[in-house]
């Protein structure tokens, strides 16, 4: 008998490891391709788990492919970066330039991101990109690249990420969502001018030399003006209220800021040419998160005042000198890495910017007053701030509280309840449609700057026909309307549209035929699914419960005889 | 008294080696978790090569060994380094969230212990009637609901700018909420005190504000109650069994057989000896508590140890993991301590 049972459980955990399918791909002119797709269950919110199911459909729908979904938790999933075949990712820019959408994921630093994508074509659009100060080329550049990625497909554009949505308290008003994704505190007001505005983000710290998150980011443009800035209708870079004019040299190495006399930090000391200098060049050498931004280009050859990198001619002519050409530049100082603070509330050796350090002061509307860590921060207007020396608007408040909450749903809660005025972010889909039919709460929307894609490793996937008919599978207006409930935007190009240059490139799928034509060309047919039928799983695990039930009584009798 | 001071030296003498057990584990379940590089988790844009200088300069590519004697180090004098996440020292990083759990906890044994051993004694002494099987109802759907969702019922109910609607036949009752359903404090009102403490509650007693302290009462009563039926469930349960038992002792038939009124004997001298061995428990339940209050604060919105700790495993920040344990650890063990030593001195017959 126990012979017998030994034989049952032999030929049931046969049947189990026949079902558990390998990764193996199937050869060409095999019936469908197989393929993986990896998704991270939590970092893009709970809804990714649907984007992985629906794009699976979409994809075993056309008869070509048969899709495994694999889940990792965020710290594992970067850890398998390069060698995941085909993945889901989100991105965010560092900068506001097209390079930063294309250089990552298929640039010579494109292993990072795991695509392994290597072009000559698309290094030398991307030299153009980074390198020529003229806008012209760089346009054609990006618009380039946009199409010669849409030709090799390392990536597949799916949609933005949610697009930026606030809600506040009806009565609030002059709250202005920007293309930046920030949100300037002080054209905000209500009946009392004491503003409590709530969010899920958190603050690391406010050292600009340091601070590489959003909301850090997001508070130090409250407290301090740059040498350039966004506006709040475009992602342009312009020169910063505390800059009169300023100057770049036709080969886009050497540029000139001359500073507006007169402007003040909060904690009243002068903003001066030397001041900057002496803050870039910590920026630059501190080795703080973002400081590569400005430090890859002012301290390749050193120590940047030491080189003559930056220069203060006298209290307002500031030059800096690029060891080599970098069309981005402009842009990067939009950074808060490059905002000045008062050199004062600075240590130049150390990172600061935490609840227990002196207080960052800034050229900006607001100083902080109060900051409780992991509570709340406090603004009150900056005693110092002159808002026609520098063209702004001076706070409409007389006092601005920063909330934190731990999640969307707490953040809901507590606009709701009257606890705060203005939830400035982030919710969720369910949420949004919650709030926008709450009444005496109002909202708005504005298009983002995040996008969400697929990436190839196109050293896994190696046939371009087959990456290029899985573009033209995914069918983004299913996967926005019925996921997101048109909260963000279908995206066909890897730069979004609010650039002057996106170029929608990629197929606005699905297109069948397409597909049909481009895996029929790499040999493969399309067939009936197999091994993913429900009665195979449920005969495999009945298999399985039998082989186990098996051994337990093998064992068990074993046990008895001896005994 | 002497058995009790040896007593209570030896399980001193054992907490250290219990620790070290403990808090090597942490240490090594944190590495052998599988992912990625911990500057790579906290941020993902970063070059590689960035990803590479600052983990050189935080010591994550040092050798494992050289890390954990680091660590041990550390450990014994208190001092856990600086978060991998804010670079600020975890001591002061911990002296500014265990105030509000440490309100939290005390908050919800004042509400726990006292509703725990009403319910178990008026269930004992009502055994087998309506009251009875409601109240073994409460304790069991207690444990059954998770916190959060408790939690989150009461902030619908309560909290202001909520509120329910009851249908009668004379037309719907309407109950308006009226505690603040988040938080500790009002926005904008931490600053209005001096932070001696950092547990808010005394602090804006001694700055001269009971407002604020009356605040914090309001924002904490819901919090408290939620994580404070947890612990009254157990103990709810084990009143009851004591009290069912003491009621069978020979001295109840006694002081019935004397006249003594039926009220006084279950809830003057029966009731006495069912709460005793409670003490005992209080020690085990403080390790519930500190386990609800990580949900209990993430519902609340309360800044506390629970979801520190809760933000310090979601970003691998290893030195904030170990220091949080190690205050769980080390307060779980005091605790228990405690609360044996106070189990001997009520009882005396009790010996170790």
């Amino acid at each position: 008998m126990a012979s017998t049972l030994v034989l049952v459980c032999v030929f049931a955990l046969f049947v189990t490891a026949a079902a558990v399918p390998g990764p193996v791909q199937k050869a060409a002119g095999n019936g469908r391709f197989d393929i993986t797709l990896h998704y991270t269950p939590s970092h893009y919110g709970t809804t990714e788990i649907d984007v992985a199911q629906l794009l699976e459909a979409q994809l075993e729908e056309t008869g070509y492919f048969d899709v495994k979904v694999r889940s990792a938790e965020w710290s594992t999933y970067l850890d398998q970066l390069g060698t995941m075949e085909f993945f889901l990712l989100g991105w965010w820019f560092d900068y506001p330039d097209p390079s930063n959408y294309i250089d990552p994921f298929v640039g010579g630093g494109a292993f990072s991101m795991g695509t392994n994508y290597s072009s000559t074509v698309m290094d030398g659009y991307i030299d153009s990109l980074l390198t020529d100060p003229d806008a012209a080329v760089r346009t054609t550049a990006t618009i380039n690249a946009q199409k010669l990625m849409a030709q090799d497909v390392p990536c597949v554009p799916l949609f933005t990420m949610l697009s930026q949505f606030s809600a506040y308290e009806t009565g609030v008003t002059g709250v202005v969502q920007e293309p930046s994704e920030n949100m300037h505190y002080n054209t905000i007001d209500d009946a009392d001018h004491q503003v409590v505005i709530g969010t899920t983000d958190s603050i690391r710290n406010i050292d600009p030399a340091d601070c590489y998150e959003y909301y850090g980011s997001n508070t130090l443009v409250q407290l301090t003006h740059g040498l350039m800035e966004m506006p709040v209708d475009s992602t342009d870079a312009e020169k910063g209220p505390i800059v009169k004019w300023y100057n770049v040299s036709a080969d886009a190495t050497q540029y000139f800021f001359n500073l507006k006399q007169g402007v003040k930090f909060s904690d009243g000391q002068d903003l001066n040419a030397t001041i900057v200098a002496k803050f870039l060049n910590r920026s630059s050498t501190l080795g703080g998160d973002p400081g590569f931004l400005v430090g890859d280009l002012l301290n390749e050859t050193g120590d940047p005042m030491d080189n003559g990198n930056i220069v203060a001619h006298n209290e307002t002519l500031l030059e800096l000198n690029l060891a080599s050409a970098d069309a981005t530049f402009l842009q990067r100082l939009t950074y808060t890495v490059a905002w000045p603070v008062s050199w004062a509330t600075l240590d130049p050796n150390e990172i600061v910017g935490k609840p227990g350090d002196t207080w960052i002061a800034g050229t900006g509307p607001y100083k902080i007053t109060t900051w409780t860590a992991g509570t709340e921060i406090i603004l009150e207007p900056n005693p110092h701030y002159n808002a026609t020396l520098l063209g702004t608007t001076a706070p409409a408040n007389t006092k601005v509280t920063i909330k934190f909450y731990a999640d969307a749903s707490s953040l809901q809660l507590a606009l709701e309840s009257g606890e705060i005025d203005v939830a400035h972010k982030d919710f969720g889909a369910d949420e949004r449609t919650a709030l926008k039919s709450a009444s005496g709460i109002t909202t708005t929307t504005k298009e983002t700057a995040g996008i969400r894609y697929l990436l190839f490793n196109v050293e896994s996937i190696t046939d371009v026909r087959v990456r290029k008919a899985i573009s033209a599978a995914v069918d983004r207006d299913e996967l926005t309307s019925t996921i997101f409930q048109d909260y963000n935007e279908p995206l066909l190009s890897m730069v979004p549209e609010i650039f002057t240059s996106h170029y929608s490139a990629f197929p606005d799928g699905p297109f069948p035929e397409w597909v049909e034509g481009n895996m029929t060309a790499a040999g493969y047919e399309s067939a009936p699914l197999e091994e993913d039928s429900p009665g195979f799983e449920l005969f495999s695990t009945v298999a399985a419960l039998f082989a186990a039930g098996a051994i337990f009584l093998t064992l068990g009798r074993k046990r008895k005889r001896n005994s | 008294m002497g058995s009790l001071r040896s007593f209570v030296m030896i399980r001193i003498a054992l907490l250290i080696p219990m620790m070290w057990l403990l808090i090597t584990m942490v240490f090594f379940l944190l590495r052998v978790l599988p992912g990625a590089n911990p500057v790579r988790v906290m941020n993902p844009q970063l070059p590689e090569s960035e990803v590479q200088r600052i983990s050189n300069e935080m010591g994550l590519n040092r050798p494992l060994w050289e890390q954990y004697t680091d660590f041990i180090e550390d450990a014994i004098t208190f001092d856990f380094g600086n978060s991998y996440r804010s670079d600020d020292s975890i001591n002061e990083e911990l002296q500014l969230v265990y105030g509000p759990t440490v309100m939290l906890a005390v908050g919800a044994t004042l509400i726990g212990v006292p509703l725990g051993v009403y319910l178990g004694a008026y269930a004992g002494a009502h055994r087998e009637k309506i009251p009875d099987h409601l109240i073994r109802l409460f304790t069991l759907g207690v444990f059954a609901i998770p916190i959060f969702l408790v939690g989150i019922m009461m902030q619908l109910t309560f909290g202001e700018g909520y509120g329910i609607e009851i249908p009668t036949p004379l037309g719907d009752i309407k109950f308006n909420g009226f505690l603040p359903p988040l938080g500790i404090m009002y926005p904008g009102t931490t600053g209005d005190f001096e932070h001696y403490t950092e547990i808010w509650f005394i602090d804006t007693i001694l700055s001269g504000r009971p407002d604020l302290a009356m605040d914090i009462i309001m924002h904490l009563i819901m919090s408290c109650t939620a994580l404070g039926m947890l612990i009254a469930s157990s103990i709810a349960r084990q009143v009851r069994i004591n009290m069912i038992a003491e009621l069978e002792q020979d001295y109840v038939h006694f002081a019935r057989s004397r006249g003594i009124s039926e009220r006084a004997v279950k809830y003057r001298y029966a009731l006495k000896n069912s709460v005793t061995p409670v003490i005992g428990l209080i020690g085990l339940q403080f390790a519930l508590l500190l386990a609800g209050a990580i949900l209990t604060e993430t519902t609340f919105n309360i800044p506390g140890l629970g979801r520190y700790l809760f933000l310090a495993i979601q970003n691998k920040d290893f030195p904030a993991v170990q220091g949080a344990m190690v205050v769980f650890i080390v307060v779980v063990s005091l605790v228990s301590l405690l609360s044996d030593v106070l189990y001997a001195l009520v009882d005396p017959r009790i010996k170790y």
